[in-house]
């Protein structure tokens, strides 16, 4: 997994739940570098909060798509439903998860995630 | 080419003796009405609105670090009295996510009177929420 946030605690407590649910976790704190990572190495999801200064979302989301089509991108979101399913509906965000979370909305996420990968994967062959 | 003329006897009607000008629910100021300002109660949603989101945006993630730490300490310890106290700090936890999440999604502004003072009422929607339903 990829978390790219710049928040160092949230990102830290993060890594811990995930790699609780045994999950390999790389930290990344700046855009570049997270494209960086995605072009050197397979990853199965992209954790990302909406929140991050200056990152202009949309394109950071087709960026990955460009490195890596199957890859499952997940944002960290705090406002209605309504504001993402407008503005952010078409950008190829596959999971959206409403702070505050905890433990369970993770697991939820990391099957979601898999049933997610796997589908791509198979509907690519 | 039709003439348009100025003249108020014309008028259609009285614009000051219309019901919602007389009843008072249109209380727009004159020139907020020629702007085309809304009615007061959509700006006072609007004002909860934001109110309602700058709420939720600052406080989700303290809320997140706190409930992900109290998850993760509750998944290993074995010693039941803090395991009881730990249940406790989560469920009240995710009592204010609930909180958070009405404010997220608020729709529609109602108040509701406490002890003379005016509260937003966050829980419209939810079923048992009108008194008179029983």
């Amino acid at each position: 997994m990829l978390l790219f946030d710049y928040q160092i605690t949230e990102m830290e407590m993060i890594k811990h739940i995930l790699v609780r649910l045994g999950c390999n976790v790389t930290l990344v704190d700046i855009e570049e570098d997270c494209y960086e990572k995605i072009h050197n190495r397979p990853y199965h999801l992209v954790i990302f909060d909406h929140s991050i200064p200056a990152l202009d979302i949309t394109d950071f989301v087709s960026h990955i798509e460009r490195i890596d089509l199957l890859l499952p991108i997940a944002m960290m979101v705090t406002l209605s439903i309504a504001f993402y399913e407008k503005k952010y509906s078409c950008s190829g965000i596959d999971f959206l998860i409403f702070k505050p979370f905890g433990l369970a909305e993770m697991v939820e996420l990391i099957d979601a995630t898999k049933a997610l990968y796997q589908r791509r994967r198979s509907s690519q062959y | 080419m039709k003439k348009v003329t100025s003249n108020h006897s014309q008028m259609p009607f009285d614009r000051r003796s219309r019901p919602d000008r007389r009843n008072a629910a249109d209380r727009r100021s004159g020139r907020d009405r020629r702007a085309g300002w809304g009615q007061i109660d959509t700006h006072l949603l609007e004002g909860a609105k934001t109110t309602a989101s700058t709420v939720v945006h600052e406080f989700s993630r303290p809320f997140t670090i706190i409930i992900g730490y109290v998850d993760l300490v509750l998944s290993t310890t074995e010693e039941e009295d803090t395991r009881k106290k730990l249940e406790t700090v989560r469920q009240q936890l995710l009592l204010i996510v609930r909180i958070l999440n009405h404010f997220r999604e608020l729709d529609t502004y109602e108040t509701l009177d406490f002890d003379g003072a005016s509260l937003l009422n966050i829980r419209s929607g939810e079923p048992g929420d009108n008194p008179s339903e029983s």
